[in-house]
């Protein structure tokens, strides 16, 4: 048993540092991305007073310097001042966050409905025109540009239709054409994996054996070849969900959705460094404790994995 | 005679009706949503640093000194100002019976407080520069102010009505630095009621006003960059205005029903900025000679006609005709590209020449194309331009830092005065000049000095001369700012900037 | 499979090849097969639409953009952007990421963990920021944006390939080459990496589609080549302020990456039901 706390011990301290890298790599990076006393001074700002700025935000102290500062504080749980708005960077994230989850989770469910749905429509009808046909979607799904298809959804469903609004967010029917959007992509890549992962379950024994003793199908397809399928959709759903988060950049930008993505992007712009320093941090800690679980869930189920040397 | 019950209604009614000046026979209603690509950063008004801050500040707070709907330039929280003969001193008489927002009356501790905060260095106001020559404040009497100046400024009540914001003293100490920045409070015809970051900012119409009381209850300011979402939200009615929109736009945005354009000259002059104070000594962006050959080079009334869709002005010089008395006489240098070309042999360079050109892209409306297409232009003469166009933050911070040759820019105007321009713009010691021009130099500071308006026109219109033989840049145009309504709402931008006041503005039913 | 079927998937074989046949050759000669040099102006003829509405001429077939630039020749010049950016930058990623993922999966261990570790990293600093930062730094130039895209899309080689050499360093003839004292870089290319070859071409395949999409995104955020340089991704960006005046400065870019993209995805697929026993077709 201490063997397998060794284990969890270890993930751990490897997530940790995990962790700790993103933090100087964006540090790092950061610094790259325009000057925010030059993007926050007016033009009439005299040198004197861009120094003074400049000073103000701790930005004349060395590199080094600056991330001593930076890690300290995000020991203690703070991220810093929005260099633009003033306001702690912690509560703009969590202003924001629930935003793009309400999407991405709305961007996932579409995904999953349409996805599995097209998938285990496809597997019971191989190679007929359904089959065609929705091959034919769900790879052009994954050929069209995010970007390109907000834009066209906006113009056919809110200004020729008139269905829906055009941007920002204010209820359920604003949620509809950034999801679609959003998970357009992972609707394609969970219908071509449920496809052949179903198609791979159809062709085992059990399942053959089942289909001989008469079972209805319905019965066959959701309570046993689910029951299969479920541990390797599970894997395809959570990378997708993670994909999202990070897609939802683009999509954010074009309805206006005020969540995370789109102020990760405008602060890159604009040169206000804490944000984009926080916003990654605190993705990169979701994506580890994500991956953290997923292994240590994996370690549990099958006992191989950690006695590899 | 009898003094009879009608009389005494009527006698009632006078007495009522007079008592009560500032009541208004029908109070706001309605609800107006503007889009803009994009918003204030604090709302702090001594923190401003955007165009956005300076339109919530003029909706939200005033000053002794304001600019009203028309851009004039007219008193406000001050009801009179006497200037002392040497003019170091302004005596401002305080309005009275002004409330802030939380119903406290504005009284000369605000104003001092609010001065002394702005030129506070610990506050970091950007807007500094503007009112540093204030020395100090004096209380005079529960209702008068005295502005002391370390140096006269002709301009210094166009200044105020720039960056002379008042704000209430006592809401600011007891509720923190913080607590004001998010929830602010100042004197002007709007209330402000909540914002959300990146998404919009909600204002309401204040009841309590001494003198324009809005004629909307509710206003939202959108913040939305995408052009093509800002003319969908125009379409959809889910915006009553829309502005900053392309110029390309302007057909499809009149052929839509119920709405219309409207276009205000912005006050922003383009050009293309040599660096002549950086770089290297035998450029040939340091000959006279080479910088008139090069502005004969570019078909300016093209571009505007055919990329603008007519939404510029071509300028002769650096003036905004809009903000500035602009020398009629002045004609621009003519497009006249075989002059160009002998200009350059005469100068030296027979076979042409090589330059760099940085831009940025989406920081000037259509400033990929236009660069584009100036470097065409340019080609035909023989100049052979190397056209970086970096990504606006990219390009704005290495504007400092990189010797940028050739750029396209603009400069926009504040003031109402080419003071700003020229003092922040053109003089060499302005950090966003890259001009080298002793004598100019010296005209600019002496127009520092020159009170009457007329003499101030006459003495920046040598300089703008000055300027256009020297070919001191490529001088473009003045930009018109393009803006969508729908038919019912009933408003007037100013001309002169961007900073749009909409306590006049009506939505009919 | 019924003759219906049959015809049918010849037929998608047939126009997948042809597509993927054009978009090289487009690559190779554009240049010299478009009738106009795409970053020639003409003010005159700014958004002139293609030639079957009023207005449009045969003269540009599929219309100009808004400084006269005829569209047709754009997409042909485009077609070497697209080409070189997702061939490039998917050798350059596949590279680095197998090369990895056989030292990871065949020594296990710490340097696995080392590996795994980095890759998380990499994976969870957002690639936009880093697209940004990177290009912001270096500059818009078409081998930054190849770099940019290679160093964020080396992780998915690198798993699938570690997970196939972990399986196959148990298998009879790898354990025999190793206790012969065979070097292990010998044992990796001749007898690892022949057998998970096929995987990583499936996914490099697919990828191709992934980084056109990936490059026109990047357009989109004004990331990627600047013009004069045409790109599908830039024409695409840049006709979007239009769109509601002229479709076709977006419209035909945006089909040309899509009809693409959609042909690598099902030449992708075909290769992966040829070769992975286990999936059906």
């Amino acid at each position: 048993m201490t063997h397998r706390w060794r284990y969890l011990l270890e993930r751990l301290i490897q997530a940790a540092v995990c962790v700790w890298g993103v933090s100087v790599i964006i540090f790092s990076i950061t610094h790259f991305i325009g000057d925010p006393v030059q993007l926050l001074m007016p033009a009439e700002a005299s040198q004197a007073d861009r120094l003074a700025y400049q000073q103000s935000l701790g930005l004349d102290k060395s590199a080094f310097e600056r991330y001593i500062i930076f890690f300290t504080h995000l020991m203690h749980g703070d991220l810093g001042q929005s260099y633009r708005f003033n306001t702690p960077v912690l509560e703009l994230i969590w202003d924001k966050f629930p935003a793009t989850i309400e999407l991405a989770v709305a961007a996932i469910i579409f995904a999953i409905i349409v996805g599995v749905g097209s998938g285990i429509l496809c597997a019971i009808r191989p190679n007929t025109w359904w089959d065609h046909f929705f091959e034919w979607f769900s790879l052009s799904g994954m050929a069209a540009p995010t970007f390109w298809v907000g834009i066209m959804l906006i113009m056919l469903f809110s200004v020729e239709l008139r269905w829906l609004p055009t941007s920002g967010r204010s209820g359920m029917t604003s949620l509809v054409l950034p999801a679609i959007t959003l998970g357009w992509y992972s609707t394609a890549v969970i219908s071509r994996m449920t496809r052949s992962t179903l198609l791979e379950t159809l062709d085992t024994d059990f399942i053959k054996t089942s289909v001989l003793k008469g079972t209805p199908s319905h019965i066959i397809i959701f309570k046993h070849c689910m029951k299969f399928m479920l541990p390797t959709l599970l894997t395809i759903i959570s990378l997708q969900f993670v994909t999202l988060l990070a897609g939802a950049v683009i999509t954010e930008t074009i309805f206006s959705w005020p969540g995370i993505g789109r102020l990760l992007i405008q602060s890159a712009y604009g040169g206000d460094y804490p944000v984009v320093q926080g916003i990654t941090v605190v993705c990169s800690i979701i994506f580890v404790v994500i991956q953290f679980s997923v292994d240590v869930a994996q370690f549990f189920l099958d006992p191989r994995i950690g006695q590899r040397q | 005679m009898k003094f009879s019950s009608p009389n005494r209604f009527a006698a009632l009614f006078l007495i009522c009706a007079l008592s009560l000046p500032n009541l208004s026979f029908s109070s706001p209603t309605g609800k107006l949503t503007v889009a803009v690509p994009s918003e204030p950063a604090t709302l702090d008004p001594h923190k401003a640093s955007n165009r956005y801050n300076y339109m919530f500040n003029s909706n939200m707070f005033e000053g002794l000194y304001v600019r009203n709907d028309k851009a004039e330039l007219v008193l406000a929280l001050a009801e009179s100002v006497a200037i002392a003969s040497d003019g170091l001193t302004y005596t401002f008489k305080l309005r009275k019976g002004v409330k802030f927002h939380d119903g406290s009356t504005m009284t000369a501790d605000d104003v001092k407080f609010s001065f002394e905060r702005a030129i506070n260095p610990n506050t970091k106001n950007p807007l500094l520069a503007y009112i540093k020559t204030i020395d100090r404040v004096d209380i005079v009497n529960t209702d008068t102010v005295a502005l002391k100046l370390k140096e006269r400024d002709a301009i210094f009540l166009k200044k105020l009505a720039f960056a002379g914001w008042i704000v209430p003293k006592n809401y600011i100490q007891s509720v923190g630095e913080d607590g004001f920045a998010k929830k602010p409070i100042g004197t002007g015809p709007f209330k402000f009621v909540s914002r959300s970051i990146n998404e919009q900012i909600e204002m309401e119409a204040n009841e309590q006003h001494w003198s324009s009381v809005p004629k909307v209850k509710s206003l939202i300011i959108k913040t939305v960059p995408e052009d093509a979402v800002r003319l969908a939200l125009l379409q959809t009615g889910e915006a009553d205005i829309v502005a900053e929109m392309p110029p390309p736009l302007v057909d499809r945005i009149n052929a839509l029903r119920g709405v219309k354009t409207l276009s205000h000259p912005s006050g922003e002059i383009y050009w293309i900025v040599f660096n002549i104070k950086d770089g290297a000594k035998d450029s040939p962006l340091l000959n006279p000679m080479v910088r008139k050959a090069l502005n004969h080079a570019i078909d300016k009334q093209s571009i505007i006609t055919n990329v603008l869709k007519n939404q510029a002005v071509q300028i002769s010089g650096a003036l905004a005709p809009s903000v500035a008395a602009v020398d009629k006489n002045l004609q621009p240098y003519a497009y006249n590209p075989a002059l160009a070309k002998k200009m350059l042999a005469d100068a030296g360079y027979p076979n042409g020449l090589k330059i760099d050109m940085y831009s940025s892209v989406g920081r000037y409306t259509l400033d990929k194309d236009i660069s584009l297409v100036i470097a065409n232009q340019l080609k035909a003469v023989g100049v052979d331009v190397n056209l970086n166009l970096w990504e606006s933050s990219k390009w704005v911070g290495d504007l400092s830092k990189k010797y940028y040759p050739m750029s396209y820019q603009a400069f926009g105007n504040t003031v109402f005065d080419p003071e700003g321009l020229m003092i922040f713009g053109l003089h060499s010691k302005a950090f966003w000049s890259f001009y080298k021009n002793d004598t100019v130099d010296k005209m600019i500071d002496d127009s520092l000095k020159i009170t009457e308006q007329k003499d101030r026109d006459t003495h920046f219109q040598k300089i703008d001369k000055m300027l256009y033989d020297d070919a001191s840049h490529i001088f473009l145009w003045e930009s018109k700012i393009l803006i969508g309504m729908r038919d019912k709402v009933n408003w007037k931008p100013q001309p002169g900037d961007n900073v749009y006041k909409f306590w006049n503005a009506s939505v009919d039913k | 499979m019924t003759l219906k079927n049959l015809n049918l998937t010849q037929l998608k074989i047939q126009i997948t090849w042809f597509v993927l046949m054009t978009f090289v050759t487009l690559g190779l000669f554009g240049t010299w097969l478009a009738p106009y040099d795409p970053t020639h102006q003409d003010l005159s003829q700014s958004l002139a639409p293609p030639f079957w509405h009023s207005g449009g001429s045969p003269a540009h077939l599929l219309g100009t953009a808004p400084l006269g630039q005829d569209i047709l020749s754009g997409i042909m010049v485009g077609a070497q952007v697209s080409l070189l950016v997702s061939l490039c930058a998917v050798a350059l990623s596949g590279l680095v990421g197998v090369v990895i993922g056989l030292i990871a999966g065949y020594l296990g261990g710490r340097v696995d963990t080392v590996c795994m570790r980095l890759a998380d990293i990499q994976l969870s600093i957002p690639f936009i920021l880093l697209a940004i930062v990177m290009i912001g730094a270096m500059g818009p130039k078409l081998s930054n944006v190849i770099f940019v895209i290679a160093v964020t899309n080396w992780v998915t080689y690198a798993k699938v390939v570690r997970t196939e050499t972990m399986r196959l360093r148990e298998r009879d003839f790898v354990k025999s080459a190793r206790v012969s004292a065979t070097p292990i870089g010998l044992i990796l290319f001749k007898h690892i990496l022949p057998n998970v070859i096929n995987s990583i071409i499936v996914i490099a395949t697919l990828d191709i589609g992934k980084v056109i999409i990936f490059e026109s995104g990047l357009s989109f955020l004004g990331l990627s080549v600047q013009p004069p340089t045409p790109s599908w991704g830039a024409m695409l960006a840049d006709g979007r302020k239009y769109i509601s005046i002229a479709y076709w400065p977006s419209m035909f870019p945006g089909i040309a990456i899509f009809v693409v993209v959609l042909s690598v995805n099902f030449l992708g697929n075909f290769l992966r039901t040829q070769w992975d026993p286990q999936s059906k077709k």
